[in-house]
């Protein structure tokens, strides 16, 4: 195991782990074509192209236990064997690179540093789903990236990585960046293909699912980019590497995990997923900043219920957090610290989703305004009981709407009713907010 | 024994007939002693107008559809600013049976019952009575009430200036 | 065909349906805003949440979009369904506006319908109302954005189903707005169906603003009259005045929706100067005295002309009552010509195409939808059978090729605007240049749409050949019964009755002399109820009664009887008369300018007073069956039998 020097830009820490995606970042600038290839890139390709079927390569994906990383935690390998093999007609391949949750920006990170897994990872995915034509479906804002992604699609043309008969194997893919021109709900996988149809980007129903009827009809996968980007890694070290790269024996692999908030170093680093909590806020992100305690903190984005200090050794994996009431998400977490009013971070964080609510169904469009309002009212000082009853309402309730944007902006209000329930209780009763001055 | 029994009864009876002959009479000697009837006795309706001089009438059909015996009937128009008002409004009050079920319905405060009881007429063409017969300068049992700076429509104010309304959306703007 | 168990009732439906179909064929209405019969499941309303207690799925879904499954066993009663559904409407109501009492909707109002069902009572939220700037959306719809849920089926409606595209949603979250880019009139011809699909007062009929409310409404089911398709109607009727027209649901013809022409255009039956009062030379008389005139002209008119110069001139107008009536009359007066047509190609053509049209062979709108290649030959579907466009759009949505053939000068026929209207039909065609050209062979449902000309007897063939349904537009709403009439009697049309037979004289009912033949005509009488030139050159004018105003059938292009029912009293309506006419001061049985008949009602009252005595019956002999038409059922197809053909 190399000793890697683990760095983005502007800050630097020594730790003494692999970095799969991380590894290739150099400091101050975005890696060259001929760096990645030199440190041991693309090989996965050419070992695949040369070596694998289609099937091993899922196979191989599906073994390494690797989990989506946009936030639902879907196996990766096992949404690449819904899509079916038998239909005719052409398959999709859509690289979600929308990246709008707030607290979340490992992606752009990721990109701005090196976009070269994340385009060798789309070929061999390419590969295993049998996709002639991939989109990478990237935020407007992100400029530096796409433009990474342009530059990094045409040397690898050039270099007969990508296009026509790809390293004389027979197999011929493209890769096509689509600037969103769209919303926080362009993110969502099937409000996405309606994007990219140059429809309005309205979420579909599912059933049927992407992966047997999506982008214009056809089967179609829609993966996170910092999934695509551990492709590679897994095809050439093996699935059983990956794996063993987590902390946990029921975790698979590392996450960008990107840090904001009250703590000293605010950074996206790599580290293995099962790492504890505590362990992450003491280790890289340099603990608490000075004068601050922790409160709490939103472990995946700001859709996921707070943690609080309650949940310190809580292994960050996908399924210990959800066991302990919340989610991994996207791996952005956001720490607050005992000066935060956290009605007032809920509030904040559920005006955001009722802004980007895309206005299809109901729950969404008038229950978050709703919640907003009642907030607000509480935060005023101006809240009773039946806010609270109302808050309630809303948390069961908007589970019901057209997709997964309204349950998901409930989190953080979930958050604070089960573990702040206090802290909502005194705003009522004093009827104030206890963090803002008197006036 | 039953004679005794019997004139004994007799005797009850009329004595208890009798002491009324000495006790008040309650006869209220009308017309010229007059009853006056609490505010809220349902008699005479009229129809009111809003604090702003109004009428409050909006011809909804709520009053007409709410009448048990179909005694109202109105037609409703538009005036130019799209003020919804009664074109004509008619009550026959030979079928009225002065329930207040129009009153209860009506979603304006415009239709009340007043106390007036005193509206009989010899000719029953008489007792139809229009809108200019029903309508009242004053606001009635309801002084603060107008519709119309709540409904939103953009009568007595602009649209999106009530004050239970956010200013319209601009539907070309891409902002929040 | 799934068998499931919704609120302890089983139910066993066609595979396809949803839970909320399988309820409502049980009797439950389950509420629901964006689902609707004609344009499919959204999602976005979410109010027809259930219980799935037991089955394949689980917990609370949306009844619309689940495609019923066999064991499956829903709760519509369920405490947390109840209270979802409660919820939406809450968050609906949210920004409401307070407008019920001044909102044309209120009545019939699906959003006020479902609050009550849906429990919600008191308002809890504080907040202030989104509010929206109006359009103007041209002369019969009315726009009112305040009042929108945002249940998208305008929008679905007018984009999908009808093709039209100067009509969407714009806008995001609760900005979300209907509308045009600007403001102008609606372009589609079917954008009048906004007023019926939209389930609160977004959408009003301008025309019928504030006239009165659904409870009030007179309403009959009707057929409508301006063209031959037939579509099902309910005309509402207030005070003596027409007020409005709503589709009726008829799977066969015209499915859940109407033109803009058979909804807007019925003010003649308002019209000030409409006939009301029998006329004699422009003076107003009892009826006893204009019938009395008109059998003495009619004698007058035989001793001068001689009785054969008379014709008896009926039209593809006129109820089938009064048109199978006609050949009593021509009978009885010994007229030398009876005609059910004026014109001699559309008589021509209505023949033709009654003589081939066998029940097989016609093609209902529902089997258009269900084509899947369609031949337009010498058709303006816009002008002469919108709703035939619309189905025709229908079947080109799920895949159908549509056709068009050129006619002989090798361009499409444009039409009186001087504007080619197939570039508006809402549908792509490809263009052939002959019906031979066309693969028929290739497909398992063929429709060939034919509007009548040259090509008759070649579509006739390659219908034949080739196994194609047909449907042809004719030219009024009964031309299929006086076609069929015309055969039986022996009758021409009044063009040629002119030409060949030297006809100087004609009693008209219900028909429209053209104006090339007026001036060479005594027209004796007229009976109509409209103000045309036919009319005002009548020595005797009789009120007859508008289609709203009594019963009738009319049979279709397709050879579809179907009957219409008296909606509203004839007479003057009750808005604009005098006062002191109304309330009636003075206690009469005779309605203000109310002395309209039917129309056969006066033929059979001439046919006794020229001396028959027999009691007439209607639908005697072959017509037996449309005696006791029901007027709610999806009318009646005639038989070969009954057509005439063996």
């Amino acid at each position: 195991m190399k000793l890697v020097p683990m760095r983005r830009m502007g800050t630097r820490c020594n730790v003494i782990m692999e970095q799969p995606l991380f590894q290739h970042n150099k400091p101050g600038r975005c890696v060259t074509f001929a760096e990645y290839r030199d440190e041991g890139g693309f090989a996965a390709l050419q070992k695949a192209l040369k070596e694998l079927s289609p099937k091993q390569v899922e196979q191989a994906v599906s073994d390494s236990g690797l989990r989506g990383r946009g936030g639902a935690g879907f196996p990766t390998g096992r949404k690449w064997s819904f899509v079916p093999r038998d239909l005719p007609g052409p398959r999709w391949l859509i690289c979600n690179c929308d990246e709008m949750e707030p607290g979340t920006y490992k992606d752009r990170v990721l990109l701005e540093a090196n976009p070269y897994s994340l385009l060798e990872g789309i070929v061999l995915a390419s590969y295993a789903i049998g996709v002639r034509h991939a989109f990478i479906f990237i935020r407007r804002g992100y400029e530096t990236a796409t433009a990474n992604l342009q530059r990094g699609i045409t040397e690898c043309l050039a270099a007969g990585l990508l296009g026509e008969n790809i390293l004389g194997s027979g197999f011929s893919c493209t890769i096509d960046v689509h600037s969103s021109a769209g919303r926080y709900i362009c993110g969502e996988e099937t409000a996405l293909m309606n994007a990219l149809e140059g429809k309005r980007a309205n979420p579909r129903a599912k059933p049927p699912f992407p992966a047997v009827k999506g982008l214009w009809g056809g089967p179609t996968v829609v993966n996170n980019a910092e999934s695509l980007a551990n492709v590679p890694g897994i095809i050439s070290k093996g699935p059983a590497w990956f794996k063993a790269l987590a902390r946990t024996p029921e975790a698979a692999g590392m996450k960008l995990f990107c840090i904001s908030g009250h703590v000293v170093n605010r950074s996206c680093f790599e580290l293995p997923l099962g790492m504890e909590l505590g362990e992450i806020i003491e280790g890289p992100c340099g603990g608490m900043r000075p004068g601050s305690r922790f409160k709490a903190c939103l472990p995946g984005g700001a859709s996921t219920p707070y943690f609080s200090a309650e949940h310190w050794q809580v292994p960050m994996d996908f399924d210990p957090v959800a066991k302990a009431g919340s989610r991994l998400g996207t791996g952005g977490i956001v720490i607050f610290d005992q000066d935060t009013c956290l009605v007032a971070a809920t509030l904040n964080l559920v005006r955001f989703y009722a802004r980007e609510s895309c206005g299809w169904c109901t729950p969404c469009r008038e229950g978050l305004p709703y919640v907003v309002h009642v907030l607000e009212t509480i935060e005023a000082g101006k809240g009773s009981r039946e806010h609270i009853a109302i808050l309630q309402d809303h948390i069961k309730l908007l589970n019901y709407a057209f997709c997964a944007l309204a349950p998901g902006a409930m989190g953080p209000v979930q958050g604070l009713l089960n573990n702040f329930m206090d802290e909502l209780e005194e705003h009522i009763d004093k009827q104030r907010c206890p963090f803002k001055a008197r006036e | 024994m039953s004679v005794i029994n019997d004139t004994k009864a007799i005797l009850v009876g009329m004595w208890t007939t009798w002491k009324h002959i000495f006790g008040p009479s309650v006869t209220v000697q009308y017309p010229e002693e007059k009853r006056i009837p609490s505010p809220r006795y349902r008699a005479r309706i009229v129809l009111t107008r809003d604090p702003d001089g109004g009428e409050r009438c909006v011809a909804c059909y709520l009053c007409s559809a709410a009448c048990p015996v179909d005694c109202i009937s109105m037609q409703s128009a538009e005036q130019e600013n799209g003020r919804r008002y009664a074109l004509w409004f008619r009550i026959n009050f030979s079928r009225c049976i002065f329930c207040g079920l129009c009153a209860e319905a009506c979603p304006t405060m415009a239709i009340q019952m007043t106390p007036d009881y005193e509206i009989c007429n010899r000719d029953i063409m008489n007792l139809l009575y229009e809108k200019e017969d029903l309508l009242i300068d004053g606001c009635g049992k309801a002084p603060d009430y107008n519709f119309y700076h709540h409904a939103g429509i953009g009568v007595t104010q602009p649209r999106g200036a009530g004050d239970e309304e956010r200013p319209p959306v601009d539907v070309r703007s891409l902002l929040p | 065909m799934p068998k499931l168990i919704i609120d302890n009732i089983p139910v066993e439906v066609t595979q396809g349906k949803t839970v909320l179909e399988a309820a409502k064929s049980v009797g439950i209405t389950i509420p629901h805003f964006c689902w609707h019969p004609a344009l499919g499941k959204a999602g976005a309303c979410r109010v027809c949440a259930v219980k799935m207690v037991d089955g394949p799925v689980k917990g609370i879904q949306m009844s619309c979009m689940l495609e019923a499954q066999d064991g499956m066993v829903v709760s519509t009663t369920d405490a947390e369904a109840m209270a979802m559904r409660k919820q939406v409407i809450e968050w609906l109501m949210i920004n409401h506006p307070h407008d019920c009492p001044v909102c044309d909707e209120g009545g019939e109002c699906q959003l006020q319908d479902y609050t009550i069902a849906g429990g919600h009572g008191l308002r809890r939220y504080t907040g202030k109302k989104r509010t929206h700037v109006n359009q103007y959306l041209g002369p019969h719809i009315e726009h009112e954005m305040n009042r929108c849920i945002q249940c998208y089926r305008c929008v679905r409606f007018y984009q999908e189903f009808a093709g039209g595209t100067d009509f969407g949603v714009m806008g995001s979250a609760g900005r979300i707005y209907y509308g045009r880019v600007a403001d102008g009139p609606l372009e589609s011809p079917f954008a009048g169906n906004l007023v019926d699909i939209c389930p609160t007062g977004v959408f009003t009929d301008k025309t019928a603003r504030f006239r009165a409310r659904y409870w009030d409404y007179d309403m009959a089911p009707s057929v409508c009259p301006h063209c031959s398709l037939g579509c099902n109607t309910v005309p509402a009727a207030r005070y003596r005045e027409l007020l409005k027209v709503i589709a009726r649901q008829n799977d066969a013809v015209n499915g859940w929706f109407l033109c803009d022409k058979g909804r807007f255009t019925n003010s003649a039956v308002n019209a000030p100067e409409r006939p009301r009062v029998p006329l004699i030379d422009g003076r107003q008389v009892a009826w006893e005295e204009a019938l009395a005139a008109l059998l003495l002209r009619i004698r007058e008119i035989g001793t001068e002309y001689g009785a054969e110069s008379l014709a008896i001139v009926g039209s593809s107008g006129l109820s089938m009552e009064a048109a199978s009536l006609l050949h009593l009359l021509h009978e009885k007066t010994g007229a030398g010509s009876l005609c059910y047509f004026v014109d001699a190609g559309e008589a021509q053509q209505s023949a033709t195409v009654t003589a081939c049209l066998n029940e097989q062979a016609s093609a209902s709108m529902a089997d258009i939808q269900a084509a899947d290649l369609i031949a337009l030959v010498e058709c303006d579907l816009l002008q002469d059978g919108p709703m035939m466009a619309l189905a025709v759009r229908q079947a080109w949505r799920r895949g159908a090729k549509i056709s068009l053939v050129e006619d002989a000068a090798g361009t499409v026929a444009q039409n009186d605007n001087g504007l080619n209207s197939t570039d508006k039909l809402p549908f792509e065609v490809e263009r052939v240049a002959s019906l031979i050209d066309i693969p028929f062979a290739d497909a398992a449902h063929p429709v060939i749409i034919f509007g009548g000309g040259d090509k008759m007897s070649e579509v006739m063939a390659e219908a034949g050949k080739t196994g194609a349904k047909l449907a042809c537009l004719l030219g009024g709403p009964n031309s299929f019964g006086a076609a069929l009439l015309a055969k039986e009697y022996g009758a021409i049309s009044l063009a040629e009755a002119v030409a060949d037979k030297k006809v100087r004289a004609v009693v008209s009912v219900e028909a429209d002399i053209p104006p090339e033949l007026l001036p060479k005509l005594v027209v004796v009488a007229t009976l109509d109820w409209r103000n045309t030139e036919t009319v005002k050159a009548a020595h005797i004018v009789l009120p007859t009664t508008a289609w709203v105003e009594m019963d009738g059938t009319y049979i279709n292009n397709e050879g579809r009887a179907q009957r219409f029912k008296k909606v509203m009293q004839p007479g003057l309506p009750i808005k604009g008369l005098n006062p002191s006419l109304h309330p009636p001061r003075e206690h009469t049985p005779l309605v203000p300018g109310g002395q309209s008949r039917p129309a056969w009602e006066i033929l059979v009252d001439i046919v006794h007073r020229l001396g028959s005595e027999e009691d007439i019956q209607l639908f005697a002999g072959q017509w037996q069956r449309l005696r006791d038409l029901d007027a709610t059922g999806n009318g009646l197809l005639l038989t070969d039998i009954e057509r005439g053909i063996k």
